[in-house]
């Protein structure tokens, strides 16, 4: 039972920096992100590459993936998803959407691995099957890493968008962009940093979950409904909200694929019904409050 | 109306005419492929561009239409019309369901909602091994007929995809200038002024997702029979909600021409890309483009090719 709750736990904090990001997009420019699981996607590959022809630890490759991650998504704000913001929040979905298939099947260049399923494993990969045991609980040693790094990067960003004047311009766009434009913000230039921020959130909780998922280019997806789940049950816009949510959502999955008969199979279902019901008798969100 | 209405019936009885002089199989599978999406992009574009009630999910309608048909003819071999009816009621009849609790969400949440329902019906398609046979998915064992006549081989089936396709165009041209179609706007443009002038706005949109998924299920039913094969993969996914959205914005949303311009549009460039022997190296290149171009057409042309083309007629119009 112990066991059990603590994998949770220990997924729900990956799954958390992904809709971190996905919750900080939706909050400063109410766009939903549908690129969002691409970029956790892209944050896999680049570890798996970087594991492959240099041999960099994939924690380490991190430094590689967060900024590759920004200037994608900046790239992406600034150049199109900018532009379909004024008409109307449905064309910034489907522009998402229409970018989703792109990077997914660039991915899936021969370039890359192809249509393939592939796992970062090798020689010298200290993260390989191992699990750390703490207290009589077995712990996958990557994922508890990734555990220990979403709670730093949680600080951060609190620290982040509290005391630094990039940080106060993105909840000054959040919560009033007009007035934010009449002090002399600039919305476009802080939308395309949140942006890109938000891509790095999940990249980096790519690069964590490469050595436990296998690798294949339209993986996004999967990541994304979770995503998106995290964030209507944490509140959208809402940062304790997402990591909160993130916890509750891995220790779902992990006690109902346990403790349900044959809920192994539905694990993702879970999620989703936890999702409408949230949806349908607290649209705001468990948590729900504002950035 | 009497535009649409003739310009609809003279359109697809030339194209009966002049298709089959000209076709070999792959140019029918194109039109009957251009069909069938006409019909799911009216479908979705009846909610979702009439009613303002934005669907990611509307696979979850085609897959209940698909799976319901297949299980009829494999079954008891009944003939196409009436599966295909009993196909779009019993997508009805989710959507009823679907509706009373969804109609709550409004906007972005809705649309997310609706993901999450088609997400779970995918899942559970995928599990539910004694109904649909899991993953490994359903194959056509009967020969099926359509009102006595049987319908098997591609020719067939383009005859009847453009029956179905002709009396869509129609229904939807008849129903949204009816009182119940000036509802589903009114409701669109203002729920609140809706609701004062004594309109029940749920009642309204949950008027419009039953025919809007009736039409998906039908639909669905014969896109399966016409495959002789589902699966949970080429029915429920949210790539195939989302198809039916990119036919109809990249068309012009609201509009009956949309998704008809649309779905011939974007179907015969991913045919035409897909036969591209640069693009052919790689499966994966010409999404790549079509990703691009659908990006760009929603950048640079919000309202569609529909919205490009009356741009284009005024721009000549104030020339001459």
């Amino acid at each position: 039972m112990i066991q059990t709750l603590f994998d949770g736990l220990m997924i729900g904090g990956v799954y958390a920096i992904i809709a971190l990001g996905l919750t900080l997009i939706f909050g400063v420019m109410r766009v939903i992100n549908m690129t969002h699981g691409e970029f956790v996607m892209i944050g896999m590959f680049t570890s798996y590459f970087m594991f492959q022809k240099m041999g960099l630890d994939p924690f380490i490759s991190i430094l590689i993936t967060a900024p590759v991650c920004f200037f994608i998504g900046y790239f992406l704000y600034s150049a199109f998803v900018s532009k379909a913001q004024k008409a109307g929040e449905e064309n910034t979905l489907l522009l998402t959407a229409g970018a989703s298939i792109l990077l997914v099947n660039l991915a899936a260049l021969p370039y890359f691995l192809g249509p393939n399923f592939s796992r970062l494993t090798g020689e010298g990969l200290y993260w390989e099957n191992r699990i750390w045991q703490i207290g009589g609980i077995t712990f996958n040693a990557s994922l508890l890493a990734g555990f220990f790094l979403t709670a730093a990067l949680i600080f951060l960003l609190s620290v982040f968008l509290k005391k630094t004047d990039t940080g106060l311009a993105m909840r000054a766009a959040a919560q009033q962009p007009m007035a934010a434009r009449i002090v002399g913000i600039n919305v476009p230039f802080i939308s395309g940093i949140t942006f890109g921020l938000g891509a790095v959130f999940a990249g980096i909780a790519g690069s964590v979950l490469s050595t436990t998922y296998p690798i294949y280019a339209s993986i996004g997806a999967l990541f994304l409904v979770k995503a998106f789940v995290i964030v209507v049950l944490g509140g959208m816009g809402s940062i304790p909200g997402a990591a909160l949510g993130g916890l509750v959502l891995g220790v779902t999955e992990s006690l109902g694929a346990t403790y349900i008969p044959g809920g192994t199979a539905y694990r993702d279902v879970f999620g989703l019904v936890i999702f409408l019901l949230v949806l349908l008798y607290r649209p705001q969100g468990l948590f729900g409050r504002r950035i | 109306m009497k535009t649409t209405f003739i310009s609809t019936t003279v359109t697809a009885a030339l194209l009966a005419i002049f298709v089959p002089m000209v076709a070999n199989l792959h140019t029918y599978s194109i039109v009957i492929t251009v069909l069938i999406w006409i019909m799911f992009g009216l479908s979705w574009n009846l909610l979702g561009g009439y009613t303002g009630q934005v669907s990611f999910g509307h696979a979850m309608f085609l897959g209940v239409g698909a799976y319901a048909s297949m299980l009829i003819v494999n079954a008891v071999n009944l003939d196409m019309a009436l599966t295909l009816l009993i196909g779009g009621l019993l997508a009805g009849l989710v959507s009823l369901a679907v509706g009373f609790l969804i109609f709550r969400l409004k906007g972005p949440y809705f649309a997310l909602g609706t993901l999450a329902f088609a997400e779970i019906i995918h899942i559970v398609a995928r599990n539910m091994k004694g109904v649909t046979n899991g993953g490994e998915g359903i194959m056509l064992m009967n020969r099926p007929t359509f009102l006595g006549i049987q319908v098997f081989n591609k020719t067939e089936y383009f005859y009847l995809a453009l029956l179905l396709a002709t009396l869509t165009i129609l229904f939807c041209a008849c129903l949204i200038r009816s009182k119940t179609g000036y509802s589903f706007i009114a409701v669109r443009e203002d729920q609140d002024s809706a609701e004062a002038m004594g309109m029940n706005s749920t009642v309204v949109k949950s008027r419009a997702l039953f025919v809007s998924a009736f039409l998906a299920g039908v639909a669905g039913g014969f896109y399966g029979l016409y495959n002789k094969f589902i699966d949970p993969e080429m029915t429920l996914t949210v790539h195939m909600s989302v198809e039916m959205i990119f036919v109809t914005v990249i068309g012009g949303i609201g509009t009956i021409a949309g998704p008809v311009i649309g779905s011939a549009v974007l179907i015969s460039l991913q045919e035409y890309l897909k036969s591209l022997d640069f693009l052919q190296a790689f499966p994966s290149l010409y999404l790549i483009v079509y990703g691009l171009l659908i990006m760009l057409v929603i950048v640079y042309l919000p309202g569609g090719l529909v919205e490009g083309l009356r741009k284009i007629r005024a721009r000549v119009k104030k020339e001459s």
